[in-house]
């Protein structure tokens, strides 16, 4: 296939457009599901994105959010939520020109305390989530200039009726993914600016299924290991002698891992690597077997035929 | 030399203009026979009669190598000897086949910048590869066993004066097991002026690198005028262009270029710099006030890269995760480093400024 893609400059300065997708859901009682963010940049280059989305915490509670796969790689400020709001700051390199940019997931959960007890004729409940005016998207164009945002909203529908067995979409992709966050380099610098001149790593990843869960720190020197889970960009390093071994390890939301680490003697050496989750193997050797069984059985009733 | 940073003008005026830069992507997997492909089998294993790179191949039956389609091959040609002179198996049997693994994901990407410049390929942000551009200004990236998904691939180039071009960034969805081609990457010219202030009677030559012989406009504008100007790059790739300031009058002007090659391949713009021309009062108040007199006369080789627009606030010729962290460190607080807008505050704006700039 080939596809010719027209990257065009406006004629007149559009508005970009935050969305959601889809636009309109209907959920049952007690079900997880998955609200899109998306951006369509209206012909502009875009580097850095400030959201800020409320959602009505009566009948929605955010299970879980998602970075996977997004247009935006370096993330800043990370998701928080307060009161029913959701703030996170985000911004891609060089810039981003798309109609349909994916930039994250809202996993929410339907409050089953949101209807009451008795609730055999409750009416649904709807609910809106929708964009802050607040929110900001700034151009790339080396002076940060805002760029004109429209706000386009979702409506949830909730359906009063707890079934037996509830969906939960966000699951079922976690247990899909098999793939580890993409490899990544930690750089160790320091700066007579910025904790005293001591020394500090930098790094930064991105993973194309679930999104990057957290990230880990470890610094083994003088036979012990320092550990820091939930470690952030940039880590002051424990050991400023460099004489250890630094691995920052970043995980997935599956639990699938990339690991990148340093050697200090003197020389700087660095190497990473991948490694799937222990549960997500057994489900990829089920899929290699079910692959395999089905070629097995398509050729058995070809040769049946014959 | 002091060159101001690329200022709001251009950015607001975004009616003033309109570029359109194509970029081709064709993808070998998908089971879809187009642009140079001869055929497309949904894979990218070779030896299956469609090569990796979506070219008719084999199986040649009687070469002694059993390949995909062959039951068998004993390299004689003969039949009756347990093996057909097409290569099916006598004397019964049977067999399953297993189907060849998917094979694996490439990513080719191709394009033109100046000639022997160094390009660097960015993965999302990160320094992926680099590659040294021929005498045409052409380079070619492959990257092999990457994963599927939305990936941004971003090429910048560093030309024979050192100064660097605008990051050229390109975001697409990658199919797993595919061979995705991304074709038509012209890289915007870079852009060199040899002084940041002139007299009302001066001259100021911008100078740079865009690909050989390819046209590059150059726009000139302030507040009040634009004035747009073309030039040919030579076959070296280097364009020259003198600005005669009595033709502009007093004021501040932002400069950026944009280029079309030989191939009719549109570039992206340039970075934005800018220069001032004094008005003849200021010219007198020049010996009182150094700040706002002209620079002396500059020689061709004082032509220089505005170095001090890159926001590298460590130095070290790269703008990354290090200067981030920098940022990061200053984040909503007020330090000169980091608030590159002099807003009083370390926040997105400065951010947005400084991953302009991002080197990886």
């Amino acid at each position: 296939m080939v596809i010719v893609l027209i990257l065009l400059a406006p004629a007149n300065a559009r508005a970009a457009v935050l969305y959601f997708k889809p636009n309109q859901s209907s959920q049952n009682l007690g079900d997880t599901f998955i609200q899109e963010i998306r951006l369509n940049t209206e012909g502009e280059f875009i580097n850095t994105a400030e959201i800020y989305i409320e959602y009505p915490q009566d009948i929605l509670e955010l299970a879980d959010f998602s970075n996977g796969n997004s247009v935006l790689s370096l993330w800043i400020e990370n998701p928080e939520v307060k009161n029913g709001f959701i703030h996170f700051i985000a911004g891609v390199p060089a810039g981003y020109q798309g109609s349909d940019g994916f930039v994250a997931k809202m996993i929410f959960f339907t409050k089953t305390s949101s209807i009451q007890s008795d609730t055999a004729n409750a009416d649904a409940l709807l609910g809106t989530i929708r964009f802050s005016e607040s929110s900001k998207i700034l151009l790339n164009d080396g002076v940060g200039t805002l760029a004109n945002v429209e706000f386009e909203s979702a409506n949830v529908v909730i359906i009063p009726k707890l079934l037996s067995k509830v969906e939960d979409e966000w699951h079922d992709e976690i247990m899909l993914d098999s793939t580890s966050p993409e490899p990544f380099i930690v750089s160790v610098s320091k700066h007579k600016d910025i904790f005293g001149g001591k020394y500090f790593i930098s790094f930064s990843t991105v993973d194309k299924q679930t999104g990057i869960d957290h990230y880990e720190v470890f610094e083994y020197f003088d036979g012990k290991v320092s550990e820091t889970k939930n470690a952030a960009s940039p880590y002051l390093l424990d050991n400023q002698e460099l004489n250890g071994i630094i691995r920052v390890r970043a995980v997935d939301k599956r639990g699938n891992e990339a690991i990148s680490e340093i050697r200090l003697n003197n020389e700087l050496e660095s190497k990473t690597q991948n490694r799937i989750s222990k549960t997500a193997i057994p489900v990829f050797i089920f899929s290699v077997l079910l692959v395999c069984a089905s070629a097995i059985a398509i050729y058995a009733k070809k040769s049946r035929k014959k | 030399m002091c060159l101001v940073a690329g200022s709001l003008f251009f950015a607001n005026q975004t009616n003033a203009e309109v570029v359109t830069t194509s970029v081709t992507v064709t993808i070998c997997g998908d089971n879809a026979v187009d642009g140079n492909e001869q055929c497309d089998d949904g894979g990218t294993v070779s030896g299956d009669g469609c090569s990796s790179s979506c070219q008719l191949e084999g199986p040649i039956c009687g070469n002694g190598t059993v390949e995909t389609g062959e039951q068998c091959d004993d390299g004689n040609g003969l039949s009756g000897d347990g093996c057909s002179a097409s290569c099916i198996g006598e004397g019964g049997g049977s067999g399953i086949y297993i189907p060849p693994p998917a094979g694996k994901t490439t990513v080719i990407a191709i394009g033109k910048a100046y000639p022997a410049s160094r390009v660097t390929l960015l993965v999302d942000g990160a320094h992926k590869s680099e590659v040294t551009a021929d005498s045409f200004g052409g380079f070619r990236f492959e990257l092999e066993d990457t994963d599927g998904g939305t990936f941004t691939f971003g090429f910048f180039a560093l030309d024979i004066f050192s100064a660097r071009s605008l990051t050229f960034n390109f975001t697409t969805s990658i199919s797993p097991y595919t061979l995705t081609t991304i074709g038509g990457i012209l890289l915007p010219p870079t852009l060199m002026v040899n002084k940041g202030k002139a007299s009302s009677y001066d001259v100021v030559t911008l100078r740079g690198s865009s690909a050989p012989s390819s046209r590059v406009t150059i726009e000139i504008q302030n507040n009040n005028k634009k004035m747009t100007q073309s030039v040919r790059a030579n076959s070296g790739g280097i364009y020259e262009y003198d600005i005669f300031t009595h033709l502009l009058g007093a004021g501040i002007y932002q400069i950026r270029v944009k280029a079309e090659s030989e191939d009719l391949l549109i570039s992206t713009y340039s970075q934005i710099i800018s220069f001032r021309i004094l008005t003849d009062k200021e010219m007198t108040a020049d010996k009182e006030n150094p700040e706002i007199a002209p620079e002396e006369e500059e020689k061709d080789k004082d032509i220089k890269p505005p170095y001090d627009f890159y926001r590298d606030i460590n130095g070290d010729s790269f703008v990354n995760l290090t200067d981030l962290s920098i940022m990061f460190y200053y984040w909503k607080t007020s330090n000169p480093l980091t608030d590159f807008n002099n807003d009083g505050i370390t926040n997105i704006f400065d951010f947005s400024i400084l991953i302009y700039w991002w080197t990886g």
